[in-house]
């Protein structure tokens, strides 16, 4: 996974995981990788997965069990926002270009 | 520390081993050619000697040039391996000093073996009796110089030791440790000498001689009968170079320790 | 157990030349550093005081609030950035160094690793290749459980391969309880593993971020602010 070193690392893995619940690759309620794990798959330092969870937890968009790990969140409509915005930002980021371009 | 030893050992013990195997194989092939015969007499004790002090002077340097080369490449070159372990740099001297007074203690041990066989060869009844009469005074002997190896051995340590530390920057290491060592040698032989003057402690070192009732040339007619024969000589210097000794073995271990600077 | 270094009024001098000059500096456990600056600015010369092969003029390095000394060099494990190794040594001597001298090495992790990295343990060292040695060092600084991990160029003048071999190695050992430096002049290589960088210059620090802080608040790779920083140095 390339990510853009021109931009925090931690803000693409949340945009990541957005496409990913996006396109239902990750469902509502589903346990996330462990943080070693995430940062081997993505190659990044475990505490830039950290921060993301943190976000992530922050947002409201995941929530953690003890000793059981990190979790997305089963609330439904914020998947549903999820699901929409996504392929919002992507059309808007089209138009950006065009606009840039 | 017996780890370190190991190490230390396994670092050269090829060429220590290639040593003494070519002397004992070269020895064996003139045993074997039957050149007895060339040690008879006095020009057979003659090549005797020689090839006695040709065994010493050569195997002596080798094993010295060894030692040395222990020391200077590990702290030259080779430095960051033993010296990011977490030994003290006494534990490491100390080992590197055993490999090499055991290396010396095998040497010597060999070469008076040698010489044992070479005197039976020579039918010298007498120095084969001398010889046989006093193992273990020889066995001091060969204890003793082998310290003194060490100690010389140590001696360099302590100035290689210093050129790692405190006069890291200095451009020219080897010619300080040559240098120094001639003068702190001048300087620590001059006060042996003189404490050797100021204070005696005499010690007796017991050999067993025998009595010569006739001499005829080189050899001795009648019975010979042993009997212990003291020397004297007085201990103090002695014991001020084994206080100097531990002193280099001491600081080395201290600036090693304290003020690296590989 | 957390480990810190405090690093306070630090100076080196060779001969005459102070190549470190009053550096404070404290390091967090868990944290990956990357100690960045061009060469000749006091990279190698930090790590090595903080390793103990160089003693500091002035100053003071502490270890979990303890003076550094000898035994410490057991929590702290180096890759240093020259030939390390004896000539008669095989890849296996090496493990077998590191396996007896080092009580925090991890002999089945560095087997594993061996084979990870392609290294034949009967191979003579001096014969390799330079990837293959940088491999090697990396290999047996990376088997032990060390609390302070300090890795002098561990990508220098090596090929793609191993570099990408040689990065997913030190992912994979980043941990809480440790310290990591690492010293590098390929920024790019390293980025993504980098908590925070430190930049030296002439022996000063002249700047320490969060990695992250500089790609939000600047909008660059930590490649282009060191390129910044370095041309206005």
């Amino acid at each position: 996974m390339k990510f853009d070193n021109n931009r925090p690392i931690y803000l693409q893995i949340i945009s990541e995981i957005h496409k990913d619940l996006a396109s239902g690759r990750l469902v509502s309620g589903q346990k996330l990788p462990s943080v070693r794990q995430l940062a081997i798959d993505y190659k990044v330092n475990p505490n830039t997965i950290q921060r993301t969870f943190r976000e992530l937890e922050g947002m409201g968009m995941t929530f953690t069990k003890r000793g059981m790990g990190t979790f997305i969140t089963e609330d439904a409509e914020m998947i549903e926002e999820i699901k929409i915005s996504v392929p919002m930002k992507r059309l808007l980021k089209l138009y950006r270009n065009d606009w840039e371009v | 520390m017996l780890n370190l030893m190991n190490f230390e050992w396994k670092k050269s013990w090829k060429v220590f081993m290639l040593g003494i195997a070519s002397v004992l194989i070269v020895y064996l092939y003139l045993v074997l050619q039957g050149t007895d015969n060339l040690y008879r007499g006095e020009l057979g004790a003659g090549i005797a000697m020689t090839i006695l002090v040709m065994l010493i002077t050569v195997g002596s340097a080798a094993l010295l040039f060894q030692s040395i080369s222990f020391l200077s490449v590990d702290v030259r070159e080779k430095g960051y391996l033993l010296f990011s372990t977490p030994n003290s740099a006494w534990k490491i001297l100390g080992a590197k000093l055993t490999v090499v007074f055991l290396r010396f203690f095998i040497w010597g041990f060999m070469v008076a073996a040698i010489f044992f066989h070479m005197m039976s060869s020579l039918k010298v009844e007498e120095l084969q009796g001398v010889l046989l009469h006093n193992v273990p005074q020889i066995i001091f002997l060969i204890v003793i110089s082998a310290l003194a190896s060490l100690f010389f051995t140590m001696t360099i340590y302590f100035l290689i030791s210093i050129t790692a530390t405190v006069l890291a920057s200095w451009r020219h290491p080897v010619l300080f440790v040559i240098l120094a060592y001639f003068g702190l040698t001048y300087v620590v032989d001059w006060v042996a000498v003189k404490l050797g003057e100021l204070a005696t402690w005499p010690v007796t070192f017991q050999w067993n001689l025998p009595m010569i009732n006739e001499m005829n040339g080189f050899s001795i007619t009648g019975a010979i009968n042993y009997s212990a024969q003291g020397v004297s000589f007085n201990i103090v210097p002695a014991l001020f170079y084994l206080v100097i000794g531990v002193g280099y073995f001491m600081a080395a271990g201290y600036l090693l320790d304290r003020k690296l600077n590989i | 157990m957390n480990t810190r270094i405090e690093i306070a009024n630090l100076q080196k001098r060779y001969g005459r030349k102070v190549v470190i000059q009053d550096m404070d500096l404290i390091l967090e456990s868990g944290k990956v550093y990357g100690l960045l600056g061009p060469n000749g600015q006091g990279k190698t010369t930090l790590i090595k005081c903080i390793a103990g092969l160089l003693t500091p003029e002035k100053g003071q390095i502490l270890i979990n609030g303890e003076m550094r000394e000898t035994r410490h060099k057991g929590m702290i494990s180096m890759l240093a950035d020259k030939d390390l190794f004896y000539k008669w040594m095989t890849v296996q001597d090496t493990i077998n160094f590191y396996d007896t001298f080092f009580e925090d090495f991890d002999r089945a992790d560095s087997e594993e690793l061996i084979r990870f990295m392609e290294l034949v343990p009967q191979e003579k060292v001096e014969k390799l290749s330079k990837g293959m040695k940088a491999r090697l060092k990396l290999v047996l600084v990376l088997s032990r459980k060390a609390k302070i991990y300090l890795l002098d160029e561990p990508l220098s003048g090596i090929d793609p391969v191993s570099r990408e071999k040689i990065v997913e190695t030190i992912l994979d050992r980043i941990r809480e309880d440790a310290i990591m430096v690492i010293s590098s002049h390929m920024v790019h290589a390293i980025e993504s593993l980098l908590d925070e960088v430190i930049l030296l210059s002439n022996g000063k620090i002249i700047a320490k971020e969060e990695a992250e802080v500089i790609r939000s608040e600047k909008g660059i790779s930590i490649d282009d602010y060191y390129l910044e920083v370095f041309r206005h140095a």
